[in-house]
């Protein structure tokens, strides 16, 4: 394996997951008020649907089947030993990845077009947004010209993957493999090392404890069983907000 | 029994002259920032009218505020769990900007900087968004004053029931009639907009029941802005969150009243603490549409009651918490007179702003006079020439409230949720004490006929006078009383009252641009 | 700005902890020639044993200075697009390249050494099978076509054939082509060379997914009588193409995704509440 392999399939990676620790704890700590969504359905919420809406529900979907093949590679390759089975599945998936590319090409069209949307748009919105479209071009190319990635993904790039979080690099089998391939991964390092400077931080602050919470919230300054009592006047206790 | 305190304030839509200075006011202290100029937390309507964001009230098109379910639970309308984090890529109710309007400055250097030419220099108006020329379509108030009524007036979904009959009165220019809604965030008990954050951001501030959001938890899911029946919780498109009427706490933390109370010309606006039972929210919430009102009302507790006192001092209720509640404005108006209403109690937030319904549109009437009707008058009817009678009072006293230039129905929608009887019976009062003050003042009301309405109405003169001081003569320290914030006592109030201008006002200062 | 500065320090300390770790973690040094040769190499070539899939290496190091074989053996198919007339003559005379093998020159001059020693003397470190002389067994062929396209999974669970490798053949569903089409293989390597490679593949795509997870003689026995019957029947094959299939299907199923979103959310506000007021409104410019 040459030097520049060697640099993009075992350096990158970790270089990557580096900046996305220290640069998500860094951002989040040092501008907290800045990790938002930054949703512009406000001001142009017509077009954003047919964006949005296909874009996000794809991009679910699709990064969940990665996930599922990156976890359990030996269930995806069962799931696939029916070859209608895996039709079904990469279908399935090329549709989805349809979906992010139709949706991301209208988040791009609506961000470069509409006058409002243009004011609310930043450097980092359209460099996040022109690498996910040349990663979903990737994808989907890879999904129609080397066909059964379900297969080969859980057969030679989750042990990749998986040596790569074990601290045990094992880049010789992704370094034989074909550009298409090859650009997707390094793109996909280089999305996760710039994570932490883009919008993107709006998925590491996905509200899923909504759903275990009551829904009604009081908050108190001060603990008001205690303020009566003579003995305990004053709380240490800072408060939860702000 | 779980005794808290909340900050309630009633409007007395009497005396609104409909000036916007209470919005003024808001807007120089909170929102003149990027992002916010659109977000008026306080905003005054015409009514009828379809108000600011248009047509509001419209929960087919908004869905906000909570819905009863058939087996007597209730669940938010348009956001919630399940709905809420399905349409968090795309809330598919959400006001756009449109809804507001855009907001826009004029030109103005173009007056005096244009360079010689054949036209006079015009300031044209300008984005405050995009900052390109704009045609303006929309203004916070542009309906004010019953303007542009084909497309505005007639179209306010509080004549929903009205029969087309009715409604074409209303709009016959001889009885044409409007009055003012002022609105800020009513401070729920049982707040659509906490309820539907997904970040949590949002929450009721414990000791006085003040509704805040979070500026640094909100992550822009906009669910808020949807959940809110009154449409009182605006996305700040700038910085990617939502903000709302804080009710000036920093102020009140001081001893202030609120800016827009402080400022009301026609001192309309009463602000003070009252004692409720926490436990009973989700109950009253649930009740069916003609109960709302009386339901709510029972949640609020006799701050006087022995009992209550002690429940109030066990939950951590301070004595000048209590106090302050025992010499409350709100709590007379609303419970011990029963003159204040919630705006809209269908919808099931539970708010804590209440309204003296108007009483001189309702009762004034204008009608062509026959001979026979104009002998039967009472001889203080004021007559026209040209034989058009402008008349507040007739032989038969309650007559008017019947024939009501605004049909009780529109008044009950807005108020009692459909609830004639109830609206009737406030508006009665009012006239009932302004005929006692007319026997007092000018004499021309014979004494038993004065006295009468009030036992009608079950108020005693006692009463009828507290009600006329409160009302025409209450001095500042009368109108809010403001319990003190016990600083002493926390530290994020020790920390954190130097909000100055420019800030979010939520106590910290950060610059707000988007992203990285 | 002490805070800056803490940070900064804490992202290098990480990241040359991080790149140690990578440095640790390199491939230990050279393994000895035989078990390389083995490995890497004993698949195709023999040493004195014969031409397999590629020529007897006996000798090698008389025909091509060290140098040379340096060079080739880490990128064959670059020497012959570069010009070099035996890295060309070999492409010629085999029909197909050999694969870049990722191994360090320690480990050739290991392996030449061990060449130069005589070796092993016979093929492969597979076990393989003696040439059949008749046609496979149908029972073999169906077992080899279940094996191919997963049907049947292999023993040690690795993944099925068509994940990568296309083959001709209307009994299979099309394979993947990731890697080399294999219809003709049998024809071009016979069975001694294509049980070797099965058995022990020299490429590293395919070393890495078998890793572990080797197929049995059985298995291997099966896949090659599948691929002779396949290289045997390929002038009567007519598949589906899968490339363009996929592309239709699977804009078809975005499409009904799309009417889907369209049929959640039809109740969505699509215009301003004011939109007919506006509409009305004449425009200044």
């Amino acid at each position: 394996m040459d030097a520049s392999n060697l640099f993009l399939f075992v350096g990158l990676p970790y270089i990557a997951f580096a900046i996305f620790l220290v640069g998500t704890i860094y951002r989040y700590r040092a501008t907290g008020f800045k990790v938002s969504s930054l949703s512009s359905q406000f001001l142009e919420g017509r077009a954003l649907f047919w964006a949005s809406v296909p874009f996000h529900f794809g991009i679910l979907v699709v990064f969940l089947g990665h996930l599922t093949a990156f976890l359990i590679p030996s269930g995806i390759l069962a799931w696939n030993s029916n070859p209608v089975r895996l039709l079904v599945l990469q279908v399935t998936a090329f549709a989805f990845g349809i979906s992010v590319l139709v949706g991301l090409v209208g988040l791009i069209y609506r961000r470069l077009t509409n006058p409002r949307v243009k004011m609310v748009t930043n450097n980092m919105d359209i460099v996040i947004e022109l690498m996910l479209l040349v990663q979903t071009g990737a994808g989907l190319y890879i999904g129609y010209a080397h066909r059964w990635g379900a297969s080969w993904f859980a057969a030679d790039l989750s042990p990749y993957l998986w040596s790569i979080f074990l601290f045990r690099p094992e880049a010789t089998a992704v370094a034989a493999m074909p550009f298409a391939i090859k650009l997707h991964i390094v793109n996909a390092f280089l999305i996760i090392a710039v994570f932490p400077f883009t919008r993107l931080v709006h998925i590491l602050v996905a509200p899923f404890h909504y759903i275990s919470r009551p829904y009604q919230r009081v908050i108190w300054n001060w603990d008001r069983n205690l303020v009566r009592n003579p003995a305990s006047a004053w709380t240490e206790t800072r408060p939860r907000n702000n | 029994m779980d005794i808290r305190a909340q900050i309630s304030m009633v409007f007395h839509l009497d005396k609104c002259i409909g000036c916007h200075t209470c919005s003024i006011a808001c807007k120089n202290i909170w929102t003149d920032r990027k992002g916010v100029e659109y977000q008026w937390w306080n905003n005054v309507e015409t009514k009828p009218g379809t108000g600011y964001p248009s047509k509001w009230e419209n929960q087919d098109i908004y869905k906000g505020g909570w819905e009863r379910n058939q087996d007597g639970t209730i669940q938010l309308r348009g956001a919630g769990k399940g709905k809420g984090l399905g349409n968090i890529f795309h809330n598919p109710y959400l006001p756009t900007i449109e809804d507001y309007y855009e907001p826009f400055t004029y030109n103005y250097l173009n007056l005096i900087e244009a360079p010689p030419g054949d036209d006079q220099p015009t300031a044209r108006p300008v984005s405050m968004i995009t900052g390109e020329p704009i045609d303006v379509k929309m203004g916070p108030n542009w309906d004010d004053d019953l303007s542009g009524t084909p497309d505005y007036a007639r179209n306010d979904p509080n004549m929903a029931g009205l029969s087309p009959a009715e409604r074409q009165a209303m709009f016959e220019l001889e009885r044409l009639a409007f009055f003012y809604l002022p609105r800020i965030c009513n401070h729920c008990l049982n707040p659509g907009c906490v309820a539907s954050c997904p970040s949590g951001a949002i929450y009721k501030r414990g000791e006085d029941g003040i509704v805040l959001i979070n500026q640094k938890v909100c992550r822009a899911w906009r669910m808020c802005v949807t959940a809110c029946p009154y449409k009182k919780s605006y996305y700040n498109w700038h910085t990617g969150k939502s903000e709302k009427c804080i009710l000036c706490y920093p102020r009140l933390e001081a001893g202030y009243a609120p800016a827009c109370m402080h400022s009301c010309v026609g001192r309309i606006r009463y602000l003070g603490v009252m004692l409720y039972d926490a436990d009973q929210i989700e109950k009253t919430a649930a009740v069916p549409d003609s109960e709302l009102v009386n339901a709510q009302l029972s949640m609020i507790l006799d701050p006087f009651d022995p009992e209550v006192i002690q429940a109030a001092k066990a939950n951590g209720i301070a004595d000048s918490t209590i106090k302050a509640a025992q010499n409350s404005p709100t709590y007379k108006f609303v419970k011990t007179w029963g003159m204040a209403l919630p705006l809209h109690p269908e919808f099931r937030t539970l708010p804590m702003l209440f309204y003296v319904p108007p009483l001189l549109p309702v009762m004034a009437s204008v009608t062509e006079t026959d001979g026979a009707q104009k002998a039967k008058l009472n001889p203080i009817a004021k007559t026209w020439t040209d034989n058009w009678l402008y008349d507040t009072s007739t032989e038969e006293l309650w007559g008017t409230v019947e024939q009501a230039r605004f049909p009780l129905k529109y008044m009950a929608a807005m108020f009692t949720a459909g609830d004639e009887k109830a609206m009737a019976e406030r508006i009665k009062k009012l006239m009932a004490i302004r005929i006692y003050r007319r026997w007092k003042t000018v004499g021309d009301v014979d004494e038993a006929k004065a006295r009468k309405v009030l036992a009608d109405v079950n108020l005693t003169e006692l009463q009828a006078e507290d009600v006329y001081y409160l009302t025409s003569l209450a001095k500042f320290n009368d109108r809010f009383v403001i319990p003190p914030a016990h600083r002493e006592q926390a530290h994020e109030m020790l920390e954190f009252v130097g909000d100055r201008r420019g800030s979010t006002g939520f106590g910290f200062r950060e610059t707000p641009a988007r992203g990285m | 700005m002490n805070k800056t500065i803490t940070l900064w320090t804490r992202l290098l300390l990480t990241a040359s902890v991080l790149l140690s770790a990578i440095g640790m973690a390199s491939p230990a040094a050279a393994a000895s020639g035989e078990e390389t040769f083995k490995k890497k190499c004993g698949a195709c070539h023999s040493i004195g044993g014969g031409k397999l899939t590629g020529p007897d290496l006996k000798g090698v190091t008389e025909r091509r200075t060290e140098a040379w074989i340096l060079q080739f053996v880490k990128s064959p198919q670059k020497m012959a697009d570069s010009g070099d007339a035996a890295a060309k003559a070999l492409l010629a005379e085999f029909g197909f390249p050999m694969p870049d093998q990722d191994v360090t020159d320690a480990d050739i001059k290991a392996i030449l050494a061990y060449i130069a020693g005589g070796g092993g003397g016979g093929g492969g470190g597979a076990a393989a099978p003696a040439a059949p002389a008749a046609p496979p067994s149908a029972a073999d062929i169906e077992l080899g076509a279940k094996l191919f396209q997963g049907l049947v999974r292999f023993e040690k669970s690795g993944p099925a054939c068509n994940s990568c490798h296309h083959v001709k053949n209307d009994a299979v569903i099309g394979g993947g082509v990731l890697a080399r089409e294999l219809t003709t293989v049998f024809t071009r390597m016979g069975a001694p060379g294509t049980s070797a490679i099965i058995g022990q593949p020299p490429f590293p795509v395919m070393e890495a997914a078998y890793k572990g997870r080797d197929l049995s003689p059985a298995e291997v026995k099966a896949l090659v009588a599948f691929l002779q019957d396949v290289a045997a029947k390929e002038a009567m094959q007519t598949p589906v193409d899968y490339g363009n299939n996929l592309l239709i299907g699977g804009t078809g199923l975005f499409l009904v995704l799309a009417c889907l979103y369209g049929l959640i959310w039809r109740r969505r506000k699509q215009l301003p509440v004011n939109h007919a007021v506006f509409e009305r409104q004449v425009k200044s410019q």
